[in-house]
C-alpha cells in the first residue's frame, strides 16, 4: 500500500489500508492477548478509528497500528484482571471466540503479553528483531531480551510437564 | 525452537471475521465524515495557508460527497460475506455436482433442456415457490423467480469446452460471484450472475438469479449459494486433480517452483500473511506466506532480486486434500504409514511421515500429532 497516495484521508484508504495489513495486525493481537479474539477485534478497530483520528500526524501506519492495538489489548487485560480480582464469582478466562486450539491458548497464556508479541513476530511471522522492535516500540536488544525469557519460560514449562 | 514454529503454524487459518472489516469502515466512514480535518494536509504544501485551508475545505466537502455516493454504490456493488454456515445448512447434489443451501431453500425439479442437449442442467436449487416453467431459453426464463426469491442453476457440458471462450480449471471464478447486475440472462429481465469452472476436467456454469425485490441478505444467500459448488463426492469416480496430494511435489495442482502468476490463475489473488526478507552474503532473498482461504492452501514464495516469485512450500490443514490412496488431514497414522512411498519418523512432538525423499525432489510431509494427521505440506528441495 502506497500510503502517501492518500494526502486526503477516505474510506477506500482505510480499505486498502486494512486489506493489505489488517489480517496481520488482528493475528498478532490474538497471540498478545492470548488467543482472546474479542479482545483483538476490540483492539484492532479501536486503533484504527484512532488512526482515522490521528491521520496527519501518522508517518508510518504499520508500527503505528501495532503499538496502538497492543497498547488497548494490555489495557484490556489489565482491566479484565482488576474485574476478576474485584469478582471472585468470575471464571478465570473471559469466554472467546475459540479461533485457537486449546494446545496453542494454553502455551501462548503461559508467557506475559509482551513475551506473546515477540514470540509470535519472531517465531511465526519470521521477522527480524530490528523490525519486531520497530513494531513493538522498543529496542532490538529489549526484544531480544524478551525472546530469551520466553524461551527460558517455555523451556521450563515444558521439562516441568515432562517430568510430571 | 521449531516445534514453537510449528505449533504456532495454527495462525495459518486464524483470519479476522468479516464484521471487523464492516465495523471499521463504517468507522472510518463516521471519523472521516463527521469531522474533515481543517488545515489536513491536502497535498499542496505550496499554497498559502488561508487559500490551503479553503481549497482543503472544498476538497474535503467533495470528498465527503463522494464517500456518501460511494456508500450507496457499494451497498449495491461490495462484496457480500458469505452466508453463514449454521447447522441448518445442507448439502443438495445430484448428477455428480453439489450445493450448500441455507434452511428456506431446496432442490427444484429441472426445467427440460430439449432440444439443446449441451449442455445439461445438473442441478437446480431455490427458495419457496421457485418452479420450472416451459420456455425456449437456454437458462433465463426457464424458472419463475419470486420477487423476494432466488434460483442457482448449474448446467455442465459433456463435450470437452463450453465453447465460451477458455475456462479456468478449480473453483477459483466462483469467488468473483459477489455481485448480481442485470441483465445476466437471454429472456430474464432480472438482476443475476455466472460464473464458469472447469472440474474434473468438465465445464460447468453456475447460474444465479435473484427477483426483483431480493434483499441484500437474499442475494448474498444466493451468491454465497453459487459460489459453494463443487462435484459432488460421489461423482464420477475419478478424482479430481484440483483435491489431490500429488507426494512428488504438488497439493491441488500447485506445483512447487510454479510461478505466482499460474498460481493465482488458478486460485485467485491470496492475502499475505508475511513477508520476510533475507539478506546473506550468497545474495537477498525474500519469503512471502500468502494464504488462500477460498481453497485453505498457504503458498511460500520464494523471490530473489533477478528471480520472479516461484512456489518453495504448499501447505494445508484442509481435509479436502488427498493422496491418490485417500490420505489427508484427519487420516490415522496407521494409515500415513501404509501409503506407498510415504516413510514415518518421530520427530522432538511429532511424527513426520515424507515422501519424495531424495536429492532435489520436493518433500511432501504430513505432519501427525495424536495420531492423526493435522497439516500437510510440500516444499521445494533448498541448495
Amino acid at each position: 500500500v502506497s500510503w502517501r497516495r492518500w494526502a486526503i484521508p477516505d474510506v477506500e484508504a482505510i480499505d486498502a489500508l486494512y486489506t493489505s495489513i489488517g489480517g496481520e495486525v488482528w493475528r498478532a493481537m490474538v497471540a498478545a492477548s492470548g488467543g482472546r479474539a474479542e479482545v483483538a477485534d476490540e483492539a484492532t478497530a479501536e486503533a484504527f478509528k484512532r488512526l482515522c483520528q490521528s491521520w496527519d500526524s501518522v508517518r508510518e501506519p504499520r508500527p503505528w497500528l501495532y503499538r496502538t492495538a497492543y497498547r488497548l489489548v494490555v489495557e484490556e487485560l489489565r482491566r479484565a484482571r482488576r474485574e476478576l480480582a474485584a469478582d471472585a464469582t468470575e471464571p478465570a478466562d473471559p469466554p472467546d471466540k475459540g479461533v485457537l486450539s486449546v494446545e496453542v491458548i494454553h502455551l501462548l497464556r503461559q508467557l506475559p503479553a509482551d513475551q506473546r508479541l515477540v514470540v509470535f513476530l519472531f517465531y511465526y511471522a519470521d521477522l527480524p528483531l530490528a523490525e519486531i522492535a520497530s513494531l513493538t516500540g522498543s529496542t532490538a536488544v529489549a526484544a531480544r531480551i524478551r525472546l530469551h525469557r520466553a524461551r527460558k519460560r517455555l523451556r521450563a514449562m515444558i521439562e516441568e510437564a515432562s517430568r510430571v | 525452537v521449531f516445534d514453537l514454529r510449528e505449533t504456532l503454524r495454527e495462525f495459518d487459518d486464524v483470519r479476522p471475521p468479516e464484521a471487523l472489516r464492516r465495523r471499521i469502515l463504517r468507522d472510518a466512514a463516521s471519523v472521516l465524515g463527521a469531522a474533515p480535518q481543517a488545515g489536513a494536509n491536502t497535498g499542496w504544501p505550496g499554497l498559502a495557508r488561508p487559500l490551503a485551508w479553503a481549497v482543503g475545505g472544498l476538497a474535503a466537502a467533495l470528498v465527503l460527497g463522494l464517500l456518501v455516493i460511494a456508500a450507496h454504490t457499494r451497498d449495491a456493488h461490495a462484496p457480500q460475506p458469505p452466508a453463514r454456515q449454521t447447522n441448518q445448512s445442507h448439502v443438495v447434489s445430484a448428477n455428480g455436482v453439489r450445493l450448500t443451501v441455507p434452511r428456506g431453500w431446496s432442490a427444484v425439479r429441472p426445467a427440460s433442456d430439449a432440444p439443446v442437449t449441451d449442455p445439461r442442467t445438473l442441478l437446480v436449487v431455490g427458495t419457496a415457490e421457485v418452479h420450472a416453467q416451459a420456455s425456449q431459453c437456454q437458462i433465463g426464463g426457464k424458472y419463475h423467480v419470486p420477487a423476494e426469491g432466488a434460483v442457482v442453476v448449474v448446467v455442465g457440458w459433456l463435450s470437452s469446452s463450453a465453447g465460451g471462450g477458455p475456462v479456468t480449471a478449480g473453483r477459483a471464478a466462483l469467488r468473483h460471484l459477489t455481485s448480481v447486475h442485470k441483465p445476466s440472462f437471454e429472456c430474464y429481465a432480472g438482476r443475476g450472475a455466472v460464473a464458469q469452472v472447469r472440474l474434473g476436467g468438465r465445464d460447468y456454469q453456475v447460474n444465479v438469479m435473484v427477483g426483483d425485490r431480493a434483499s441484500q441478505q437474499r442475494i448474498a444467500q444466493a451468491l454465497a449459494v453459487a459460489r459453494s459448488f463443487d462435484l459432488a463426492s460421489s461423482g464420477s469416480g475419478k478424482a479430481d486433480p484440483h483435491t489431490v496430494i500429488d507426494v512428488t511435489g504438488a497439493i491441488g495442482g500447485i506445483h512447487t517452483s510454479a510461478t505466482r502468476l499460474s498460481v493465482e490463475r488458478t486460485l485467485g489473488s491470496g492475502a499475505t500473511i508475511s513477508t520476510v526478507t533475507r539478506h546473506p552474503k550468497t545474495g537477498s532473498y525474500t519469503l512471502q506466506r500468502v494464504a488462500y482461504p477460498a481453497s485453505r492452501l498457504v503458498v511460500l514464495y520464494f523471490a530473489s532480486p533477478n528471480h520472479l516469485a516461484r512456489v518453495f512450500g504448499v501447505f494445508t490443514r484442509s481435509p479436502r486434500y488427498h493422496t491418490a490412496d485417500g490420505l489427508r488431514v484427519g487420516s490415522t497414522l496407521g494409515q500415513a504409514r501404509s501409503e506407498p512411498g510415504i516413510r514415518c519418523s518421530q520427530q522432538e512432538t511429532w511424527i513426520a511421515c515424507q515422501g519424495g525423499l531424495g536429492y532435489q525432489h520436493p518433500l511432501t510431509s504430513f505432519i501427525v500429532k495424536g495420531g492423526h494427521v493435522v497439516r500437510v505440506f510440500v516444499a521445494a528441495a533448498a541448495d
